[in-house]
């Protein structure tokens, strides 16, 4: 008797669990879209509550309008991103499974790591925003901008210590880029996030860091933290005031960019009602206030503009790996 | 001011938001006590719904599920061995040998009452003095860190019963298995044996539930099944017994015999606060530091992992003491220091708030809400442990044949829902196999844990203080350094000491 | 002297030492000559091989301490702990890689019920417990996770 009222008490618990959290987990769609009723899912190949995970979620919302079926946002950060990535590829071609990333797991990798595909298997279907690499350091730092940075160089090579993200990654590249293109050379000191970094700027321990926009433009805004410069043809929109490198007379660009992709072999009149239906869906207000709110700065591109962007990374970036022999 | 603070009140006191706030601290304990699952996902998960609620009951909901995750993992670490949460491994240690004992309510309720004592002071921190500690936290540099890492691996001889070589040994090798995947420097893949799988390196979780838990599952099936096969116990007993003998009236815990784990209770708060404001030192440091000091300190040490409540208060204080700590830097700088932190300031983000000193000046009402909040959901947390307690103590003497599979179950698909990883799976499985060796060949598991917590942090500190100045002496340049080193070595001779005068 | 020292041969904490020199011994010599890259002033083979040197010596002194008698008492039940722990790893590998083909609470129901009942002398007569209750249990824990959580499961295995 016991066991079967602790059964009810259980099930009726879950019922009501599921009851007040399944709202919250995305509206349902219409059914009659080519795209059917079974869910899309947008894998990221990181970690939750991240930029990526936020701006994807801004399509959860406002996207199964347009689109139809419910929209999933599943977060897979196992094997540095390539358990994502190799999810997207084993799953049915139809669409319904779409890898949302930077240029990282799906360039970087395709080159260093011992992957089964190859950059050609993949098709963007759109763009939802650049992110622009910017170098920044605390306010009271003797250095003041680019000119300062590089001065301090030539007089003293190897007098800076310069921290960022992971390794070979989209806030490391722009720096080894610089580098290259200068002949200058830092002391580079990798951190293990974008917050280890500002820590460490904002204490003192290093010069200066390498970050994404969205995550100092406070800072910058009330002067706890000066940025020099940013790694882009065209200037950030929370960072007006900071230049980029190519003003400063540097040619050297290479911005991030978080895209949605699918695996080239799902029909073209999928992708293409896919690309339609969330920059649709992007273009609502509500849309719209989301990314304003969360700072996401969703500036949609369509699939053919984000395919040039997508072969010229590739490109850049086989090119700096080649030069400091990660490949061959 | 005092105008912020009255419209905070009717904010926070508002009966819908009390009402968030108690069904987050129910989802937290009920998530957080299943393995692999914590408090985090369950955030994560409803980050989404900030967009539709108000500013005051999403915070209540976050704030809610937060601290009853950070009980609930020690409520399956004591009564199932299984830790729910990296946070409560600590617990587990001893809180697991009590109910062993037959006395599952009173380790729960020390842990429950150590909880929310280490919460609340954390809170009242975070609420005074966060800006000063937050200054602080900022002068931890790689050279700070490294000495702190460096000053943990002391607790070795405090998580080790028997031969301290062999508790050594453990901790090495959980360093080892810290290093697999790419090395955080050069970038460059470590003991991978070629699989791709492992580029990614071993996860927290899996591998702590695995080693602690599915070890423990193991060993207990083994038991189980030797009892079946033994034919001694007569079937009348068993008839459709569910729960083995367990005298509930013998097993309470007045407040009072609560009281006189005052010293354990401050060590896990005071450590848990500082190292809690530490970005990126961890709620499981926290509570394995508090352990063993609160064991180095204690007047039973011998009692230590052998069911001592000392243990059980140090260790689940010290976990929840990261709390509110956790937040400091989020909120001095922006920075956040943990998962936890990065999702309350992706939550913040969504509200229309920006993470950091600004925050407090500009949405001073809902600031001042969520620290009211705070302090209220550790009372409802107490209360709602209070009621659920005496159920989860009867579910862990329910009979090992029926809950043992069901456990097992849970920390699978837990583990695998944690990360959605198919590759945690099979680590959690390996590392099961892994814990059962060492158990029996006489190795101690904590200090492996411990190496595996310690390892990267460690390494990566170290090796960036090199970078950075360039000669080994940098690493003494620091007078924060110094004063762990210093610290670790005056407790060495000083324990050294003690122990030629026993003998 | 001679009445310390036993013959070490007899107790298992000496071969538990030589085991962890072996270990050691094979991380070092991959050191030395695997495939590892350079690093300026500390590269990524120090730590790997502090750690190897500490189980060495851990491995020595474990060893020694069995030769003048401090070790460990053997465990009785070795064998049957670690069959134990094969199968159900095993049976963990099979649950997962079933779930994909039978359906989520079909094979977590059919597991729970054959655990349960390997467990429980004479099943069939506590059907209650070995049979309602997994079955009860399942179907709360497709709620909690493919309902709740959506764990994503079922196509595309990888790796």
């Amino acid at each position: 008797m016991m066991m079967q009222r602790k059964g009810l008490v259980v099930a009726l618990t879950a019922a009501t669990l599921g009851a007040a959290v399944g709202p919250a987990m995305g509206s349902e769609g219409n059914g009659d879209s080519p795209l059917g009723n079974s869910p899309i899912r947008l894998v990221i190949p990181f970690g939750p509550g991240g930029g990526s995970d936020m701006t994807a979620r801004v399509l959860t919302a406002t996207a199964p309008e347009f689109c139809g079926p419910r929209i999933d946002v599943v977060s897979m950060s196992g094997a540095a991103g390539l358990e994502a990535v190799n999810y997207v590829m084993n799953a049915e071609s139809d669409g319904h499974t779409l890898l949302v990333t930077d240029y990282g797991p799906i360039v970087t990798s395709g080159y260093v790591d011992d992957v089964e595909w190859s950059h050609d298997d993949w098709d963007p279907v759109m763009l939802f925003t650049e992110w622009l690499p910017t170098v920044y350091t605390r306010a009271d730092h003797d250095i003041d901008s680019i000119e300062d940075w590089v001065a301090q160089l030539e007089a003293e090579p190897n007098s800076v210590t310069f921290a960022h993200a992971a390794p070979l990654g989209i806030v490391h590249l722009p720096l080894i880029l610089f580098e290259m293109e200068t002949g200058l050379e830092n002391r580079h000191i990798p951190t293990s996030g974008g917050g280890e970094t500002r820590s460490m700027v904002m204490g003192g321990h290093v010069d200066l860091g390498m970050t994404l926009p969205a995550s100092i433009a406070a800072e910058v805004e009330n002067g706890t933290l000066k940025a020099l410069g940013t790694f882009a043809d065209e200037r950030a929109d929370v960072l007006p005031d900071v230049p980029t490198f190519k003003e400063a007379g540097y040619d050297v660009s290479l911005p991030a960019w978080l895209m949605i992709f699918a695996k080239d072999d799902v029909p073209q009149e999928t992708k293409a009602f896919l690309q339609d239906c969330f920059m649709e869906a992007l273009a609502t207000p509500t849309a719209v206030s989301m990314s304003d709110r969360t700072n996401a700065g969703i500036d949609p591109r369509g699939m053919e503009a984000s395919a040039d962007l997508y072969r010229n990374t590739v490109e850049v970036v086989g090119n700096i790996l080649r030069e400091i022999g990660e490949i061959d | 001011m005092l105008e912020a603070l009255t419209d905070a009140l009717s904010l926070a006191l508002d009966p819908s938001v009390l009402m968030f706030v108690a069904l987050g601290i129910l989802l937290g304990i009920t998530l957080g006590a299943i393995p692999g699952l914590s408090g985090d996902m369950a955030i994560a998960l409803l980050l989404p719904t900030v967009f539709y609620l108000e500013p005051a009951s999403a915070l209540g909901l976050l704030v809610g599920i937060y601290k009853g995750g950070m009980f609930g993992g020690s409520i399956s670490g004591i009564t199932f061995g299984v830790p729910g949460t990296p946070g409560a491994a600590a617990t587990t240690i001893d809180g697991y040998q009590a109910k062993l004992k037959g006395k599952p309510n009173r380790a729960l309720h020390t842990a429950l009452y150590s909880s929310v004592a280490g919460d609340t002071s954390s809170d009242l921190i975070l609420i005074f003095i966060a800006l000063p500690l937050a200054a602080v936290a900022l002068k931890f540099g790689p050279v700070e860190f490294f000495a702190l890492y460096a000053f943990s691996l002391l607790l070795i001889s405090a998580l080790t019963r028997g031969q301290l070589a062999k508790g050594v040994a453990a901790c090495a090798l959980g360093i080892l298995l810290s290093m697999i995947g790419r090395d955080p420097i050069g970038g460059s893949l470590r003991m991978t044996f070629g699989m791709p799988e492992l580029a990614g390196g071993l996860s927290l979780i899996p591998v702590l539930v695995g080693i602690f838990a599915v070890s423990e599952l193991i060993v207990q099936v083994s038991k189980a099944w030797a009892a079946k096969s033994r034919a001694i116990v007569e079937d009348a007993k068993e008839k459709s017994k569910m729960f083995s003998d367990y005298d509930a009236a013998a097993d309470k815990l007045p407040f009072r015999d609560f009281l006189k784990l005052w010293k354990a209770t401050a060590i896990g708060t005071g450590t848990g606060t500082l190292i809690g404001a530490l970005p990126g030192a961890g709620s499981s440091l926290a509570a394995f530091i508090s352990y063993g000091l609160a064991h180095r300190f204690s007047r039973n040490g011998d009692e230590f992992g052998k069911g001592s409540m000392e243990g059980v208060a140090s260790a689940e204080a010290g976990n929840s003491a990261t709390s509110g700590s956790t937040l400091i830097p989020l909120f001095a700088f922006g920075i956040p220091g943990s998962a936890t932190a990065a999702l309350f300031g992706a939550a913040f983000i969504l509200m229309g708030m920006s993470p950091g000193p600004t925050m407090v000046r500009d949405h001073s009402d809902v600031i001042y809400a969520l620290f009211i909040i705070l302090i209220y959901a550790n009372l409802v947390n107490l209360l709602m442990g209070k009621v659920l307690l005496p159920y989860y103590s009867k579910m862990s003497m329910v009979q090992p044949r029926i809950l043992l599979p069901i456990v097992f179950c849970l920390a699978i698909f837990g583990t695998y829902a944690a990360g959605n990883s198919l590759i945690d799976v099979w680590v959690l499985l390996g590392a099961g196999l892994l814990g059962v060796v060492l158990r029996l060949y006489g190795f101690p598991l904590a200090p492996l844990i411990l190496g595996f917590i310690v390892g990267p942090g460690a390494e990566r500190a170290l090796r960036q203080s090199l970078l950075i100045g360039g000669e080994w002496s940098y690493l003494f340049s620091s007078p924060i350094a110094i004063g762990f080193y210093a610290t670790a070595l005056g407790l060495i001779l000083l324990f050294t000491l003690l122990l030629r005068n026993k003998a | 002297m001679s009445s310390m020292l036993r013959n070490p041969l007899r107790y298992q904490d000496f071969y538990v030492g030589l085991v962890l020199i072996a270990l050691a011994a094979a991380g070092l010599l991959d050191i030395a000559y695997g495939n590892w890259r350079i690093g300026q002033t500390m590269g990524p083979e120090a730590f790997p091989q502090v750690a190897y040197i500490a189980i060495l010596m851990a491995g020595v002194l474990v060893s020694t301490n069995a030769c003048i008698g401090q070790h460990d008492s053997r465990q009785e039940d070795i064998v049957s702990v670690l069959v134990t722990g094969v199968i159900m790893v095993s049976g963990g590998v099979l649950l997962f890689l079933l779930v994909g083909r039978l359906g989520f609470t079909v094979t977590l129901a059919s597991a729970l019920i054959a655990g349960s009942s390997l467990l429980t002398r004479e099943p069939l007569r506590h059907w209650k417990t070995t049979i309602l209750l997994p079955i009860l249990a399942a179907v709360v824990m497709y709620f909690l996770f493919v309902q709740l959580i959506r764990v994503p499961l079922a196509s595309g295995w990888l790796f």
